[in-house]
């Protein structure tokens, strides 16, 4: 099932929880819905979900609007952030409510949810109550309650926050399999970067109600929009620095507090052009910056801090007032205080808008 | 002096001070358990020494239970159709008590409508409002919807009056139930009925049976509003009944009212009996833990 959202506000009083949300999640697609804590992800699942009218625009479910279609006749699968479990219910019961409520033959099921159950590893918790299980048990029943009636769109509120690191990643493949498998259109909410970038197909970031940008996690990881999704996606986030620009013919010179780089005209004509003395921020990430001999073009900086990683080490270098994070090697050996040389990969880097946050990258 | 001493001389302290406090509860409930004490003897004895203990054992004040008693000149009924009133009124105010602030509490809990601010406050102060001062009136509108004299009329008056209370307790529980568990009924494909009894009522059973108790006992013993709208003798109800044995004090048999009145109590002290256990987990509002 397609999945649009057009022109969607939400606003609790005079606060706009969702902001102007534009949205295309296509049949069968694995959609994840990223951003900080409070940026609106859970209201904008409850709208799809029909728990919230939103205050205008509309919701379509195969180019059919469904904004006044009641939530118990959508078809949707969901799992709640807090799991939501029926307190007064075995989790067999639990399981097998929204089949009873389909009206389904008893013998049915008993097979679906046996199935789905062996699926999520609790077969032996089935004539538990949800009270005396974990937490972690309790999500995949979420887990499992949701998608036993094959809904023709499934909505996961965070439903891996509370695994073990083992069991998440191996449910991250059960759930991704599964979903395939069905075929069904899922909407994902997370604001772990590394699940959304592992499991979607798509993923759209949102920021304080607004989508920040919607693309493959390649696509947003080579290509940020913006600085928000820059730090956003990828780890050890990305460094920024702000720098003055300074446009000299064709060459690009940025010029920090104790250093200068001056862009090649391969690398300058990629970005769109500015004022020249004009602020703006320039991005690279960790894994493209080196630790080197001096040389023009470099950065200076005195080491504050070594981190390790175990395959890698994270060098944590202080340039003037600011700090920037290098990725090196195992076999890296220098130490709190030394001098160092920054090397920058020029092909890999950003630069954004100091006033907007925007990418001077050309789009395409 | 050893630590040891030292401990002992604190434990001896507090048990002391424990002491004292529960010989100061039990002076202060000894009015009660003596009522009860006298009660009782009273009910089972031709005479009652000491206040409390039985002379010469009797069945005789019980004899309301199989005959026909008569007290001076004035004959009176037999206690079962009394009691089968008594039963009814409790049990229809029970019922239609605990099936409105169902309704009622769910809505005022979950629900956004104009004038809901105004409703639960309103509740309130008609639940601090006396029923005495509205015997009169209750009177007029009883005579002229044609429910005076009937129990049905007592039924509806009671419910009314204690409906507020009941539906307030109601929504404390409906309150503590999370939206989440609600929406997810919603999504697993239940409709706002089916919701509503399917998942909701059955998490707060507990204030169910607390709301029920309550109603029964009150319409139990529910007496102004029996005594005066209730004038046809196949109307009484036990509260009247036990009035009526009291009389004018004239001929006040105290075994046989020691005996009627036991008989009264033996529902409240069966509720109790069987619901102690679950009425210590409620607070008000909500379940403990
Ligand atoms: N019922 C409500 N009334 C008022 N404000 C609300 C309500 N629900 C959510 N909000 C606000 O709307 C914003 C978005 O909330 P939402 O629950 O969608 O965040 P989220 O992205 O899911 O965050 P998290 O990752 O912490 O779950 C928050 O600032 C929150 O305080
Ligand atoms: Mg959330």
């Amino acid at each position: 099932m397609e999945v649009v959202m057009r022109d969607v506000v939400k606003r609790f009083g005079n606060f706009k929880a969702v902001d102007n949300l534009n949205l295309t999640i296509k049949d069968g697609e694995f959609m994840a819905l990223l951003g900080p804590s409070g940026c609106g992800k859970t209201t904008t699942l409850l709208i799809l979900a029909g728990l919230y009218k939103p205050d205008s625009g509309e919701i379509l479910f195969d180019d059919k609007i469904v904004n006044d279609v009641l939530p118990k006749d959508r078809n949707i699968g969901m799992c709640f952030q807090s799991y939501a479990l029926y307190p007064h219910m075995t989790v067999e019961e639990n399981i097998a409510f929204p089949l009873k409520l389909k009206k389904l033959p008893k013998k049915e099921i008993e097979k679906k949810v046996n199935e789905i159950a062996s699926k999520f590893h609790i077969e032996h918790l089935l004539k538990r109550f949800p009270g005396q299980i974990s937490g972690g048990q309790q999500q995949r029943v979420a887990l499992a309650r949701a998608l036993v009636k094959e809904p023709n769109l499934l909505l996961l509120d965070e439903p891996l926050s509370n695994l073990d690191a083992g069991l998440r990643i191996s449910m991250r493949a059960e759930i991704r399999r599964l979903q395939k498998e069905l075929g069904i259109t899922t909407v994902f909410v997370t604001h772990d970067q590394a699940e959304a970038m592992s499991m979607s197909d798509r993923i759209a970031v949102m920021n304080k109600g607004k989508l920040q940008d919607i693309g493959t996690p390649e696509d947003l990881y080579m290509r940020p929009k913006n600085k928000f999704i820059a730090g956003f996606i990828g780890n050890p986030p990305m460094n920024f620095l702000e720098v003055g620009y300074v446009l000299n013919g064709d060459e690009i010179m940025l010029k920090g507090e104790n250093f200068e780089l001056s862009l090649p005209r391969e690398i300058s004509m990629n970005f769109m052009k500015k004022q020249n003395n004009e602020r703006v921020i320039l991005g690279i990430r960790p894994e493209h910056l080196s630790i080197g001999i001096e040389a023009p073009n470099t950065i200076k900086g005195e080491i504050f801090v070594v981190e390790h990683l175990g395959r890698d080490k994270l060098v944590d270098v202080k340039v003037g007032n600011d700090r920037i994070k290098v990725l090196t090697g195992q076999n890296f050996e220098g130490k709190m205080g030394d001098i160092v040389n920054v090397h920058l990969d020029l092909k890999n880097i950003h630069l954004f808008d100091a006033d907007d946050g925007n990418s001077m990258k050309w789009a395409g | 002096m050893t630590v040891r001493e030292v401990m002992q001389m604190i434990n001896a302290k507090t048990s002391l001070s424990r002491i004292a406090i529960y010989l100061l509860l039990i002076i202060l409930s000894l009015p009660i358990v003596f009522g009860y004490l006298w009660l009782f003897s009273g009910s089972i004895s031709e005479e009652v020494e000491f206040g409390i203990v039985p002379k010469s054992i009797t069945l005789k004040n019980w004899r309301f239970l199989w005959s026909e008693i008569t007290i001076g000149t004035k004959v009176f009924e037999n206690i079962w159709p009394i009691t089968l009133n008594s039963i009814l009124l409790a049990g229809s105010i029970t019922l239609l008590e605990v099936l409105i602030s169902l309704l009622a509490g769910y809505a005022l809990s979950r629900m956004n409508f104009p004038g809901k601010d105004f409703i639960l406050k309103t509740t309130i102060i008609l639940h601090a409002f006396p029923g005495v001062a509205l015997l009169i009136a209750l009177y007029y509108v009883l005579n002229y919807i044609g429910m005076i004299d009937k129990i049905t009329g007592v039924v509806l008056v009671k419910v009314a009056l204690e409906l507020p209370m009941a539906t307030w307790m109601i929504k404390g529980f409906f309150d503590e139930i999370p939206w989440e568990i609600e929406w997810a009924a919603y999504m697993d494909g239940c409709s706002r009925l089916q919701a509503w009894y399917k998942v909701i009522l059955p998490q707060i059973k507990p204030g169910i049976a607390a709301v029920a108790i309550f109603a029964f006992l009150a319409g139990w013993s529910e007496f102004i509003y029996s005594y005066t709208f209730l004038f046809s003798s196949e109307n009484y109800t036990l509260a009247v009944f036990l009035k009526n044995l009291i009389g004018d004090f004239r001929f006040l048999d105290y075994g046989l009212l020691a005996a009627a009145g036991l008989f009264y109590m033996i529902p409240v002290i069966a509720f109790f009996l069987i619901s102690q256990k679950s009425l210590v987990t409620i607070k008000f509002g909500g379940i403990k833990g």
